[in-house]
């Protein structure tokens, strides 16, 4: 018995945000984006969408692609990074305007950058299991906006939602898939929205002088990463959970038809490359055109590059990421 | 084993594209190729693994080609 892949989808918001619009509010020289982090533009939502719209049509997207509808999907897991919403959590309004059947299981994820693939492992878990038959992952991520308080961090994220069918099946699809964590540094890259008290972090703060690119946070609210720590990491965590999903799958990186990882900054993609020997040409990168879009960056990539027809059916795909808490993870995929 | 040293760097600059024997010794690095900090942390990081070695935090504010070269040398 195996989790195949059944179809994907993915949207994009409509509106592109030129990186020289979030340079010149951050007070950075024209270029700076492209240069620094590989970003020449990212789409950002209209006024008056939201996680859920985008997350809804990734979803209809992947589900036209697979041949199904939404009365087939038993089990609707979704992921967002930083949603609008503290209850109920966006995953019902995705079902809610998605149409999914009121037997159908779901549930909201939270895990940073690596939503889609904590998405995957519980949905292989249900599948396997018998607690569904057909499951929907969905990434749906508005993080362009939430960070106008803190320009540098805005010229980073943009919007965007990408979605996968997965079902039970005789073999291939999922091949293997690692989770891990380092959850000593959870005070590395921390980020809260205005409402919440700052209690429990400025201590944390104090901790990592200079940490406060955009000076003090508006409105209560916190922001701050340690740049060179997250970096390290990145590379790190996402290097060695690579080798452990190849190695739990008994292949290695020339079995490898494309690498798709998550993208917060171009510089962490060639240093990964770079330090674990893996092939750049067989590397896909969205980061230039759509940012950092959490979640959302592997199923986008993976949907995107299903659609244009360079990752074909049988092709061997390698999904890596790493966000905050740190959390990380790959998965070897058999499309 | 400063001259391994050299090569080293030479090699990981080269990678880099950057042409160490155009920096002068002294020459701030950031400033010259008008890196960032995330630059000279993935050059450490590409060093350690290529001589199995731990640079310490400080590794990372080595702004000179005579201050990278005296500390590896060192060790």
């Amino acid at each position: 018995m195996a989790v195949v892949l059944a179809g994907t989808g993915h949207a994009l918001p409509d509106t592109v945000v030129p990186s020289a619009v979030v340079e010149a509010a951050a007070g950075k020289p024209v270029g700076w984006a492209m240069k620094r982090v590989g970003i020449r533009e990212r789409r950002a939502c209209a006024p008056s969408e939201r996680s859920w719209h985008l997350g809804t049509r990734a979803a209809r997207a992947a589900l036209d692609d697979a041949g199904l509808s939404a009365a087939d999907v038993d089990l609707l897991l979704v992921h967002s990074s930083i949603p609008e919403l503290h209850y109920p959590d966006i995953a019902w309004y995705v079902a809610r305007d998605l149409g999914t059947p009121p037997s159908a299981t779901v549930m909201g994820l939270r895990a940073a950058c690596t939503g889609f693939l904590a998405g995957l492992r519980t949905a292989e878990q249900f599948l396997l299991g018998g607690g569904a038959r057909c499951a929907l992952v969905v990434c749906a991520e508005r993080m362009h906006a939430p960070m106008r308080g803190y320009p540098t961090a805005a010229v980073l994220f943009g919007d965007g939602a990408g979605a996968a069918v997965l079902r039970r099946g005789a073999r291939g699809g999922l091949r293997s898939i690692v989770l891990g964590q380092r959850a000593d540094k959870a005070d590395r890259c921390v980020g809260a929205n205005a409402t919440l008290p700052r209690a429990g972090w400025p201590d944390a703060a104090a901790e990592l002088p200079g940490a406060w690119p955009d000076g003090p946070p508006p409105g209560g609210a916190v922001s701050f990463w340690e740049g060179r720590d997250i970096f390290q990491h990145a590379v790190l965590c996402m290097g060695e959970a690579t080798e452990q999903a190849l190695s739990a799958a008994s292949l290695s990186t020339g079995d490898v038809d494309h690498f798709l990882f998550h993208q917060a900054n171009a510089k962490i993609l060639k240093s990964l490359v770079r330090n674990f020997s893996l092939p750049a040409e067989r590397t896909r990168t969205n980061i230039e055109t759509v940012g950092n879009i959490s979640s959302a960056t592997v199923p986008v990539l993976l949907d995107a590059g299903r659609r244009s027809g360079d990752i074909s059916p049988g092709d061997v795909v390698l999904l890596g990421a790493f966000g905050a808490g740190y959390t990380y993870g790959a998965a070897v995929l058999e499309v | 084993m400063r001259t391994h040293v050299t090569t080293s760097l030479k090699r990981l600059f080269g990678d880099r594209g950057v042409e160490i024997d155009a920096l002068g010794d002294d020459d701030d690095l950031v400033e010259a190729l008008e890196w960032d900090s995330m630059d000279v942390v993935d050059l450490g990081m590409e060093f350690e693994r290529q001589h199995d070695v731990e640079l310490p935090k400080e590794a990372a504010s080595f702004d000179t080609i005579r201050k990278l070269v005296a500390f590896l040398t060192a060790r």
